[in-house]
Order: C-alpha cells, then sequence, then structure tokens
C-alpha cells in the first residue's frame, strides 16, 4: 500500500476549489487547442493522400508522371513533411498547450499569442510544401522545408507557442512538476536547438550528413517522443485511477532519455564515410536506450497490469496504451537495427521505411488519437456522437499499420540479403519489394479509411450534426457531470 | 522536483552535450580533410544537374556512398573500387548520401555508366532499357517534337522500341543535359590521398578491382 | 587524434563533473523526495474515487479502502463515447 493509503481518506476529498481551476485551465487553452487539432486533422488527410499516391507510384512507376511536381522524389517528402510537421507536430502544439495548464494548475498565458504561432507555423507548413511540389527543397531527409522561405515561420511560430508555455510554466500553481511536465518543457527547449542545427547553412560534404542524422534522430527523440510520452503519462495513471507504478524509475526514464537518444543520430550512417568513432558513439547510445525504455515501458506495464479491461472502456487508453507499446517495440527494434552484423542488412531497405511507421504511426499517431479522444470532448463540451465510429476508426489504422510494417519489414529483410549477396543481380533486391510494396499500397487505403472515419466524426462532434449520446454507450452506469458542473460554476 | 531551472537547465546540457559530440568535434577535425588533387569541383553544368538531383528527390531511392568492402559488399557488387572518404564529398552542399537503395549506389555511376544517351534514354522513360525498373520516367524533362521540328544545337535522345513516341522525336532540355552531366562527374574512384586509417588497411588491399566490372546490377 | 586529446576530455569531465554537482544539489535540496506525492499531481478530487466498470471486485475494494466510497463515471470520463 501506498504512503497516502495508509494515511486513510486523501486530502481531496470534499474540496472543490481544484475541479473549478481545472475548468478555469482547461477554458484558457480551449481556442489555442481547437485550432490546433482542426488544422492537424486537415493535414492528416493531406498527408495521407501524399502517402498514398508516392505508395502507388513504387509499383505504377509511369503512373502520373508527367508534371514535374507529381513526381515520387517530390510527393515523398510533401507525404513526410505533412505527416511530421502538419499532422504530429501541431496536434502535439494542440496537446501541450492543454496539457500544461491542467498540470501546472493554473491558466494558460498568453493564449493569443499559441494561436497566432499555430497559424504562422501552418503557413510555414504551406509555404514549405508548395516549394517542395514545386522542386524547391533544402535537400536533407527531413529537413526538406525551405531554410529561408519556409522554416523561420515555423521557427516564430513554434517559439510564439513556446514562449505561451514557459510563460505558464513560470506562473504555475503547483509544487510539484509532474514528469509529463519535464518531457514537455524539454521538448520545447530541445526542438529550437536541434532545428537550428539542423537548418545551419554552412555544413558541407560529410559533416552536412551529421548534422541532417542529428537533426533527423533528435527530431523523432527528442520532439516527437517526447511529447507523446508526456500524454503517455498523464493519460494512463488519469483515465485509470491510479498514479503511475514507479515515479523513480519515470525520473531514470526522463534523465537517460534526454541523455542518450541525442547521441543515437550517427546509426543512420553505419559503414557511411564519417570518422568510425562518431559511429560507435551512436550505437553504443543507441544500445544504453535500452535503459530509459525499458523504464518506461516496465513502468506503464505495471501501471496498467490486471486492468487492461480498460482498453474496452475508454478509446483514449486503446490508442494511448497500444502507442506506449508501439514505443517500447519500435525502440528496441532501433536498438537493435543499429548493430553492424543487423544494419549491414537492414540498411538501404524498405526495413527501415517500416521501422520509421513503427515510430511515428503506431507510437506517436496513436498516442496523439487517444489524447485526442480524451481531449476534444472537454474542449467542445460535449460527447463523442459514436462508438461504432471510433471502433471503425480504431479497428482500420490498427490493421492498415500492422500490415504495413510487416509487409515492408519482411520484405526488407529479404532486400537487404539480396543487396549483400554479390553473386545475386540487383534485380532480384528490387523484385522482392514487390509484394511488400503492393501490400503497402493496400495497408495506406485502409488507413487512410480510417483517418476519413476519424475525421468524418470530428466534423460530427464539432458541428454537433448529431446529438451526443445521453450516455456512455459502452458501460450500463449511470453517467453523472460533475466537470460540466464545475465548469458552469466556473462561469 | 519542484525546480523549474534543474528541469531546463539539465536539459539544455544534455542535447548540448550531444551536439558537442556530434556535431561540433567532427567540425573541428573535418576542416583539416585535405581536398584529393583529382577531385574538381562541379562546373556550372554539374552543379545545376545537381540541383535538378534534389528538386527532384533522386536522394530517396539512390545513395551516394560505398561502405567498408570489410563490412559489406558494395565494391564486390561493382558499384565502387574503395570504401568513400569524408575527402571525396568536400564540394557537397547539401551532402547526398541517401538511406535507401531502391535503385543502385551512383557514386561512381558516371565510371560505370560514362554513355550520356544512355542516362538520358533511361531518364526518358527508364523501362526502355532496363524491363524490370521501378524507377519513375522522368519525361518532363524532355520535349516531344515532329521529325523536323529539331532545331540546331539540340540533343535528340536516341529512344527506340515501344517506348518510343510514335511519330516524334525526343529532345533533351538544359536541365536533363545538365542531370547527365551531374551523374556522370560522379566518379570516386581515384586513390584518397590520405592514410586508410586502422582497420581498414588490410580490408582494401582485397583486390576487388580486377573483376568488379563483370558483375554489374544493370545493363 | 583530436576527439582524445586532453582539452575534450578535460572539458567532458568538467561538464560532467557539473551535471553531477546539480544532481547532488537536487538530491540534498529534497528535489527528489516526496515522490508517492508528485505522483498524485494530476488527480483533481474525487477523479480515484470514480467507478472504474474494468476493475475486478477486489481492485473495487482497494479503491474503496483508499478512496472512500465510488462515485458513477462521467459521459466522458475515459475519453470518448465508449
Amino acid at each position: 500500500m501506498t504512503e497516502a493509503a495508509r494515511a486513510g481518506p486523501t486530502p481531496y476529498q470534499g474540496a472543490s476549489e481544484e475541479i473549478q481551476l481545472r475548468a478555469r485551465a482547461d477554458a484558457s487553452s480551449r481556442r489555442p487547442a481547437l485550432l490546433a487539432f482542426a488544422t492537424a486533422i486537415g493535414w492528416l488527410l493531406i498527408g495521407s493522400a501524399f502517402g498514398d499516391v508516392a505508395s502507388l507510384k513504387m509499383h505504377f512507376p509511369d503512373w502520373l508522371s508527367g508534371e514535374p511536381w507529381l513526381t515520387f522524389g517530390r510527393i515523398r517528402p510533401a507525404h513526410m513533411n505533412a505527416m511530421i510537421y502538419g499532422w504530429a507536430s501541431i496536434a502535439m502544439l494542440g496537446v501541450s498547450l492543454w496539457i500544461l495548464p491542467r498540470l501546472l494548475h493554473t491558466e494558460l498565458r498568453g493564449p493569443r499569442l499559441a494561436q497566432i504561432g499555430i497559424v504562422l507555423w501552418n503557413i510555414g507548413l504551406v509555404i514549405g510544401i508548395i516549394a517542395i511540389l514545386a522542386g524547391r527543397t533544402d535537400g536533407l531527409e527531413w529537413l526538406e522545408l525551405d531554410r529561408y522561405i519556409a522554416d523561420p515561420w515555423l521557427i516564430v511560430g513554434g517559439a510564439l507557442v513556446g514562449l505561451s508555455l514557459l510563460g505558464t510554466l513560470a506562473r504555475r500553481e503547483v509544487d510539484h512538476l509532474y514528469v509529463s511536465v519535464w518531457y514537455i518543457v524539454g521538448a520545447y527547449l530541445w526542438f529550437p536547438v536541434i532545428f537550428t542545427i539542423g537548418n545551419w547553412p554552412t555544413w558541407t560534404g560529410v559533416e552536412s550528413a551529421a548534422a541532417n542524422w542529428f537533426y533527423a534522430h533528435n527530431a523523432l527523440g527528442l520532439w516527437l517522443t517526447a511529447i507523446n510520452l508526456g500524454a503517455a503519462y498523464y493519460f494512463i495513471p488519469k483515465v485509470l485511477g491510479r498514479p503511475v507504478h514507479s515515479y523513480q524509475l519515470s525520473l531514470l526514464g526522463f534523465w537517460a532519455l534526454a541523455f542518450f537518444y541525442a547521441l543515437n543520430g550517427m546509426h543512420h550512417l553505419v559503414g557511411g564515410p564519417v570518422p568510425e568513432w562518431m559511429i560507435t558513439t551512436s550505437i553504443v547510445a543507441s544500445t544504453l536506450m535500452v535503459i530509459p525504455v525499458l523504464a518506461v515501458g516496465v513502468n506503464h506495464h505495471m501501471t496498467m497490469i490486471g486492468r487492461f479491461g480498460a482498453l474496452r472502456y475508454s478509446p483514449t487508453l486503446r490508442f494511448v496504451v497500444l502507442g506506449a507499446m508501439a514505443y517500447t517495440a519500435v525502440s528496441l527494434q532501433g536498438t537493435f537495427t543499429a548493430f553492424r552484423e543487423v544494419n549491414r542488412v537492414t540498411h538501404f531497405t524498405e526495413w527501415t521505411i517500416g521501422h520509421a511507421h513503427v515510430g511515428v504511426y503506431s507510437f506517436v499517431t496513436f498516442v496523439l488519437f487517444g489524447s485526442l479522444y480524451y481531449i476534444l470532448p472537454r474542449l467542445v463540451g460535449h460527447e463523442w456522437p459514436s462508438a461504432s465510429l471510433i471502433r471503425w476508426h480504431f479497428w482500420l489504422v490498427l490493421v492498415g499499420i500492422a500490415m504495413y510494417v510487416i509487409a515492408l519489414t519482411v520484405v526488407g529483410v529479404f532486400q537487404g540479403l539480396a543487396m549483400l549477396d554479390p553473386q545475386v543481380p540487383f534485380q532480384r533486391s528490387v523484385e522482392v519489394t514487390l509484394p511488400g510494396l503492393v501490400t503497402r499500397s493496400i495497408a495506406g487505403g485502409i488507413l487512410t479509411a480510417g483517418h476519413l472515419v476519424f475525421a468524418y466524426h470530428y466534423w460530427l462532434m464539432v458541428t454537433g450534426r448529431r446529438p451526443a449520446p445521453e450516455r456512455p454507450p459502452m458501460h450500463d452506469v449511470r453517467p453523472v457531470v460533475f466537470t460540466t458542473e464545475a465548469e458552469e460554476s466556473a462561469r | 522536483m519542484t525546480r523549474t531551472w534543474l528541469l531546463l537547465l539539465g536539459a539544455l546540457a544534455t542535447v548540448g552535450f550531444a551536439a558537442l559530440v556530434l556535431v561540433v568535434i567532427p567540425q573541428l577535425m573535418l576542416v583539416h580533410v585535405p581536398v584529393p588533387k583529382q577531385l574538381a569541383p562541379y562546373t556550372p553544368e554539374q552543379a545545376r544537374g545537381r540541383r535538378i538531383y534534389i528538386a527532384n528527390g533522386c536522394v530517396y531511392c539512390h545513395s551516394q556512398q560505398i561502405r567498408d568492402p570489410a563490412f559489406t559488399t558494395d565494391v564486390d557488387r561493382g558499384w565502387g573500387t574503395r570504401a568513400t572518404e569524408p575527402a571525396d564529398y568536400v564540394y557537397d552542399r547539401p551532402h547526398l548520401l541517401g538511406t535507401m537503395r531502391t535503385g543502385p549506389d551512383l557514386i561512381n555511376v558516371g565510371a560505370r555508366l560514362p554513355d550520356p544517351d544512355w542516362h538520358l534514354v533511361h531518364l526518358y522513360n527508364p523501362r526502355a532499357l532496363v524491363p524490370w525498373s521501378i524507377m519513375p520516367s522522368f519525361s518532363f524533362l524532355f520535349e516531344e517534337r515532329a521529325p523536323g521540328g529539331v532545331r540546331p544545337g539540340e540533343h535528340v535522345v536516341p529512344v527506340v522500341g515501344p517506348r518510343a513516341p510514335r511519330g516524334k522525336v525526343i529532345v533533351a532540355t538544359p536541365d536533363a543535359l545538365a542531370l547527365v552531366a551531374y551523374l556522370l562527374s560522379l566518379e570516386r574512384e581515384y586513390p584518397v590521398s590520405a592514410a586508410p586509417p586502422p582497420g581498414r588497411a588490410h580490408a582494401l588491399g582485397g583486390g576487388h578491382g580486377a573483376e568488379r566490372r563483370t558483375v554489374h546490377s544493370m545493363p | 587524434m583530436f576527439p582524445s586529446s586532453l582539452a575534450v576530455v578535460l572539458t567532458g569531465a568538467a561538464l560532467g563533473a557539473l551535471a553531477l554537482l546539480a544532481f547532488l544539489w537536487g538530491w540534498r535540496r529534497g528535489q527528489f523526495s516526496h515522490l508517492d506525492r508528485q505522483a498524485r499531481v494530476i488527480f483533481e478530487p474525487g477523479d480515484c474515487s470514480v467507478e472504474r466498470p474494468w476493475e475486478t471486485p477486489e481492485q473495487r475494494a482497494e479503491r474503496v479502502l483508499e478512496y472512500g466510497p465510488l462515485t458513477p463515471p462521467a459521459p466522458s470520463e475515459w475519453g470518448g463515447a465508449e
């Protein structure tokens, strides 16, 4: 039993001021968060369309090849940037704007600033993606957005959101900084540093490669991962109604992630023409990533254990818990892939694409879907209208991403083995991937269908086209409305 | 934790340390890389071709690096005579090392496939030369003309077979010619001036060079 | 080689020592104590006494013991329509 349990009834009992505080915190971030989620869902659909076209082009190479802006080499980065900087990053801006005031027990400072920031970020991204389609790109993976005409918008926009969040942190009315706060605040410090280093215009030759992969790996580790782990650390205990299993472990997990993840980037260049010690450093750091990953994984699992039935009741938990499991899986896969013996097979193959989608989809996107299922009803003031649309969304994206990842991972190994044997003609390494590429296109279609269901459901909800259910359909308990009551009394 | 500064400084320190190790120190080391005598800077046309290469995202399917022959079979496959080194990339901004080999490595494509017309036909429609290729057609880098409409100085691309347009000829745009000039400039087969780093020396003496041209992966 | 030069080693050691000092300072000042209370800052009053329909009778009994009588959940208590 915990200390609090031995002390008897919790000291919170009977106090209602804190609930009013929470209602005020939620209300303060309502507009910027809603703006962020609306545009993020738009980017999700745009990114899906680009992704589907790019995928089909890999096995119909003559399809849509007459126009330069439709060529594979432009559609692919358009997909990637729309998903990373549009869907994931903007949804993450919304999640951080909503969670931090709650965790800091205060209202969001500068919500206008944050709104302007989100608008600027969107403008920069539209400019950047149009530029990519027009053939203007920085030419570095993950950093295609033009550093002169697109990136400044993102930097200023992100800085405005960051200022709003740091201002909120400075005025916090809570003593302890919860683990989610570290991850989210950390991410807003890390991102401008790595983004600047990555976009620095003077890097030349292999130094450009080092800076490129320093950025790209940290964009995943210190930006996407950090904020989504912060969200998982909030939603899992919150919905379950029990504190995270071990707070010590969460401390260890955070600092180990901050230290080791940042050193990982060069494992994307194993065998490449950069000084050997850099690659070795990254392989060692990739191996040490097992520490924070297991710390987080064990912690979340021990919090969940014996309560997996909750996944049937809570779409939030369903997505967030699967996302958290995918985080453990993708990180261990990443460590495994960094080993030289594995890397000589998997490097330069579809395995990498599969791995990237476990990270950015199964982990990041799932946690974001779960977060939106929790946050949006609290922003618009009524419930998601349809349980069956949620189920359709869940099963479509789950089946879609499983097909996607399995197909590419398997053909990636065959592709790598074929390329490693000089007696096997290169042709073979192309042909073995075709079944996987076709499966990937089908999987992409299923994922897109899931996204359309989600976007339609979101539209039904915010427009109030369909009446919100009186009570939660999945569990036969009498609903009460204490959140709404508190909001009423706050007004 | 209750202290904001502990969090802020700690977070900045970790990323700062990583940047020091992986970006700043290598930068300080690599400024001393000697430029190989045989490596010429890109000509204006090659540089233009490189921009076309970047704009059309060739890097998403083609790498430009040869790994250590002791580690992989890049050399045995005929993609190069030796592992590429930092000195081979001193004129590259941005780098185009790549992370995918949906298509073959290109760092020595100029030595492997020196015929400009091969490249032009291949870019116009890869399947005209390599039936199993999944590379996109870059027909937008070419213009279709009536047989009498070719102006002097224009380069007619010798497309033949079912992929050739009926009753028309294909003319390469300056962009296509620049891209091919860049591809032909890709040749990093001269001996590197610096002594190979320890651990690579024995591997480089393997003598794969003689047979490598017999294992072309592409026609 | 430069990465193994004395200057780099000393800089690295100094940075590490600084981090260690900050950590020890934080430890002495109690930044890492009361972890149980820190883990609970996400809960508002009543959060933990809401009935969780997926819990076993034993888990419910534990919850009652720890947080008092259970209250029925609000419509979107677990995020969404289910």
